[in-house]
């Protein structure tokens, strides 16, 4: 019998600041880890702990393991300080991840907040690669500022790709910027998305998840066709621990990413 | 296999027989049961005929605390401390300690992952049952149906039904039967006269734990109760003397939340370790999770959630995913609450006020 317990060892190979409060870490790990988009691993810090992320490089790249890191807390500062070259662990993967299966042929609007588009580029990765499969993907990201616009050196390239668009707001205007000013709902005002047939995913915080939510169900989505990327305190990711329920879902096993339908009646959602 | 009896005084010769690891078992500490490890003389002191013990056998599948990793090092070879070679014994385990650990075998053993520890423990521990010949004023198990003593549906070994001078003793496993049969020199079949003793304390059982529960009784099966989702019940006045301490969590059979710590290595230098630790939804920080301040990034943290949460969970959410109740009507919460929050008295509230159909 193996020990879920145990992290793999995965070496630091390269830390990329990507703005003042965000970094991707590059990590090695000694055995692969094969997850689907979506899907989450444990990362340890030696002596510190475990912190959930879910990849945001392609889970088509089996040897390298990206995550995205938002400086927040007791193991994400200290990990912010680490160099490269470091011993780190993994364990995992952990969840169902995303249903890309269901988006064949759809249209697939992702709306990403702050640090929230990390785990949706391991996504857009996915449905790039092959993007014959789908109608088209719709992509809309907000951050508080222009600094804080994670993965801006590839915008250019998603938006000049075939049957992708692209638009990226900030929420209160900065000197310098000239695009859109205003949370990451004003763009889904002018939306040119076949509702009907289309899917919503969304990662975010829990107040964007929320107003997302509602905007979506405006226009017309059925919650059904909502996913999003929901955040619970996680310990083991087995569904052993058992905080990071909602109702009868624990994350760490059925989601991280939850159809809305099936969570909405339960208390306390965001 | 028929039932068979054994005297009183035959049983700590019959355990000594039997034993070739720990051995667990109940004695009497101020009039009330606990499990305590038995070697030597204190294996004369065991106690069964007292209601069930104050605390459950879970910490013997289930440690509060225990080291689950130690990394990174080279050739660590992860262990549980048992040995299925030498089995750990426990005896006068109760009925409502059985469901708890069907319950809790569902979540550690069954799904994608397996606890190794847990799964270890299970495995390799011989569970001898006893009957409740006596219950505690907080016991409630009529009240979901569940009997007060084992039935051979459940998962144990041998089970004892106190009778005038001994027990009848019913094997229900296979390592059971041939623990009977290797000392069969303690066993003679029971009289006709022993086995209605038994069936008579068995009634006597049943109607305490029906008089004293009758105040509480409801119109519908608890799960129906709490299934109705739009309830008036006021969960703030229901938890008002809560003190958020974790007492209900700890004595609970039924709850397996944990968490995991890392620290340096008691057992390799340079490296370290990781730590399973059992927590508390009454803790204040059991949702706790770091995050943006103005994001609220823990959803609901306030006492009357969680509160709310830990009925939802036991009485709706658990049997949505296991098929089992998750409460098994032990009322140990109830006995080590110091807020006096009666279990019992919550459903018989929100039954009270939940809408009918």
């Amino acid at each position: 019998m193996t020990n879920p317990f145990e992290p793999i060892p995965a070496k630091l190979e390269e830390v990329i600041e990507e703005t003042p409060t965000i970094k991707t870490f590059v990590l090695s790990p000694e055995k692969p880890i094969n997850f689907r988009a979506g899907q989450f691993v444990q990362i340890t810090l030696p002596g510190m702990g475990e912190a959930p992320f879910t990849p945001s490089s392609s889970p088509l790249e089996k040897r390298r393991l990206e995550v995205t890191v938002l400086k927040t807390g007791k193991i994400t500062d200290a990990l912010h300080e680490t160099k490269a070259g470091a011993m780190l662990g993994v364990r995992g993967p952990f969840g169902k991840g995303y249903p890309v299966d269901k988006f064949d042929g759809k249209d697939v609007l992702v709306v990403g907040g702050g640090v929230g588009l990390a785990p949706l580029r391991s996504l857009l990765y996915q449905l790039f690669a092959d993007i014959d499969r789908f109608k088209r993907v719709s992509i809309k990201y907000g951050a508080r500022s222009p600094s804080e616009l994670l993965y801006n050196r590839e915008f250019d390239e998603w938006r000049s790709k075939n049957k992708v668009d692209f638009a990226e707001t900030i929420d209160v205007p900065a000197e310098g910027w000239s695009g859109h000013v205003g949370l990451v709902t004003t763009l889904l005002d002018d939306l040119d998305v076949d509702i009907p047939n289309s899917y919503m995913v969304s990662c975010g915080p829990s107040v964007m998840l929320r107003f997302v939510t509602l905007k979506c169900l405006d226009l017309g989505y059925d919650s059904t066709q909502i996913y999003l990327s929901m955040n619970r305190k996680m310990s083991c990711g087995m569904g052993k621990c058992g905080r990071c329920n909602i109702g009868p879902y624990f994350l760490c096993k059925d989601g991280p990413d939850m159809c809305y339908d099936k969570i909405k009646d339960y208390p306390n959602v965001f | 296999m028929s039932e068979k009896f054994i005297a009183k005084v035959d049983l700590p010769k019959f355990l000594r027989n039997i034993k070739t690891g720990p051995l667990f078992g109940t004695i009497d500490i101020d009039g009330e049961l606990n499990y305590a490890r038995l070697e030597g003389d204190l294996i004369d002191e065991l106690s069964l005929e007292l209601p069930r013990p104050a605390v459950s056998c879970k910490p013997l599948f289930f440690a509060p605390r225990e080291r689950v990793a130690v990394y990174p090092v080279e050739g660590y070879k992860w262990k549980p401390d048992i040995d299925p070679s030498t089995p750990q014994i426990i005896v006068g385990v109760r009925a409502c300690e059985l469901y708890a650990l069907e319950m809790l075998d569902k979540i550690f053993i069954e799904g994608d992952f397996q606890e190794p520890f847990y799964t270890a423990r299970r495995e390799s521990t011989v569970i001898v049952t006893v009957d409740c010949a006596q219950v505690t004023g907080s016991c409630w198990c009529n009240m979901l149906d569940h009997d007060h003593y084992p039935v051979p549906s459940q998962k144990f070994d041998i089970n004892l039904s106190p009778v005038d001078g001994g027990y009848v003793a019913l094997a229900n496993s296979d390592r059971g039967r041939q623990y009977l049969e290797s000392q069969q020199q303690l066993f003679r079949d029971p009289s006709a006269d022993e086995l209605s003793n038994r069936d008579e304390m068995r009634s006597a059982s049943k109607k305490a734990l029906e008089e004293q529960n009758a105040q509480f009784a409801l119109p519908d099966k608890v799960t129906q109760v709490l299934r109705a989702k739009e309830l008036s019940s006021n969960w703030l006045d229901l938890c008002s003397t809560c003190v958020e301490c974790g007492a209900c969590n700890n004595v609970c059979h039924t709850c397996h939340c944990f968490y995991l710590y890392d620290q340096k290595s008691d057992v390799a230098k340079g490296a370290f370790e990781r730590i399973k630790v059992w927590d508390a939804c009454m803790f204040m920080n059991y949702y706790r999770m770091a995050g943006v301040g103005g994001m609220k990034p823990t959803p609901s943290p306030e006492l009357k959630s969680r509160f709310q949460r830990r009925f939802y969970k036991k009485f709706e959410w658990v049997p949505d995913i296991y098929e089992v109740l998750g409460c098994v009507a032990c009322g140990r919460c109830f006995d080590a609450c110091p807020g006096d929050i009666d279990i019992r008295n919550v459903i018989h509230t929100i039954a009270a006020e939940a809408p009918h159909a």
